[in-house]
């Protein structure tokens, strides 16, 4: 694929992937769930396309700049670093899983189990920055509610991959 | 479809789920030896000192705002008049380092390992 074509399709998913962190903050899922920081994780979908269309490198220049843009749009610089560790390491697994996909599991169990790296990472990085492994407490529950919304987002990922097969969409 | 549930999907969600039952389990289990204080701030100043042995049974009530329930080497916030409940639902404190806080109401209820003083880290 040409260069030009791929920076564009970085931008637009970079684009996609803010918008979609901005919008399910509308989406009061802590109301539903009560642990504090449970989030749909709709980015997370932008990550699962990009690393399946294009590549772990491609992946990460867009995790890192949605990570950039929606701390400087609505978070700190704390939560920056939880979302930065929590989005590489559900990256990594996700790339890795990604191999075996179509044999051993499909999207589905690859979103699930990014959902819980990102959780893990996240929580990690709060265990550093604040020095207390207290925060570990709520894994837990975030771990529980990473099957639920994995799936919900590996299966919005899976409908989208769908489509952009019908419209004949190569990268 | 790749949305096609395989056996590996399967071995995913399992061992995800599996993981949360083991920190749990771990987090759920009361610290075991060495000395255990509870401590109780409000606006950072320190109200409260009891160290928590398998007898301790006590209510702290801080004026209706919260109140602490210390329960043998466990303790927790089990009411909280604010709105958001966080405290609360941090549920029970069993080792040296965990924290429930209340910021509507700016209390901490905290617990201190014997040699960890103030800002111990929990393992």
């Amino acid at each position: 694929m040409a260069k030009v074509k791929k920076v564009t399709l970085c931008g637009l998913l970079t684009a996609l992937a803010v918008v979609l962190s901005l919008a399910e903050r509308l989406f009061p899922l802590d109301a539903v769930v009560p642990v504090p920081g449970v989030k749909l994780g709709l980015a997370n979908v932008v990550t699962l396309f990009a690393l399946t269309r294009l590549s772990a490198r491609e992946a990460g220049i867009v995790l890192l700049c949605r990570v950039t843009l929606s701390s400087l749009l609505m978070g700190s610089v704390t939560a920056f670093l939880f979302s930065l560790l929590g989005g590489l390491l559900a990256l990594a697994v996700m790339w890795l899983l990604l191999r075996v996909e179509g044999r051993f599991c499909s999207l589905l169990g690859v979103s699930v189990a990014g959902a819980a790296a990102h959780n893990i990472g996240q929580v990690l990085a709060a265990a550093v920055w604040m020095q207390t492994g207290a925060v570990t407490a709520y894994l837990p529950f975030l771990l529980v509610m990473s099957v639920p919304l994995g799936l919900v987002t590996g299966l919005t990922a899976a409908v989208v991959l769908g489509h952009m097969k019908k419209i004949e969409f190569h990268v | 479809m790749r949305s096609k549930m395989k056996a590996g999907d399967l071995v995913i969600i399992a061992a995800v789920l599996l993981l949360a039952a083991v920190i749990a389990a771990v987090l759920a289990v009361p610290q075991r030896g060495g000395r255990l204080y509870a401590e109780v701030w409000q606006q950072e100043t320190l109200v409260e000192r009891v160290e928590l042995t398998a007898g301790t049974d006590r209510v702290i009530d801080l004026e209706g705002h919260n109140v602490i329930v210390l329960e043998g080497r466990t303790a927790r916030i089990a009411r909280a008049d604010c709105k958001d409940q966080v405290c609360v639902r941090t549920g029970t404190l069993t080792r040296a380092g965990q924290v429930a806080v209340c910021l509507p109401n700016r209390v901490v209820l905290k617990l201190v390992g014997d040699d960890s003083g103030i800002d111990a880290v929990a393992v």
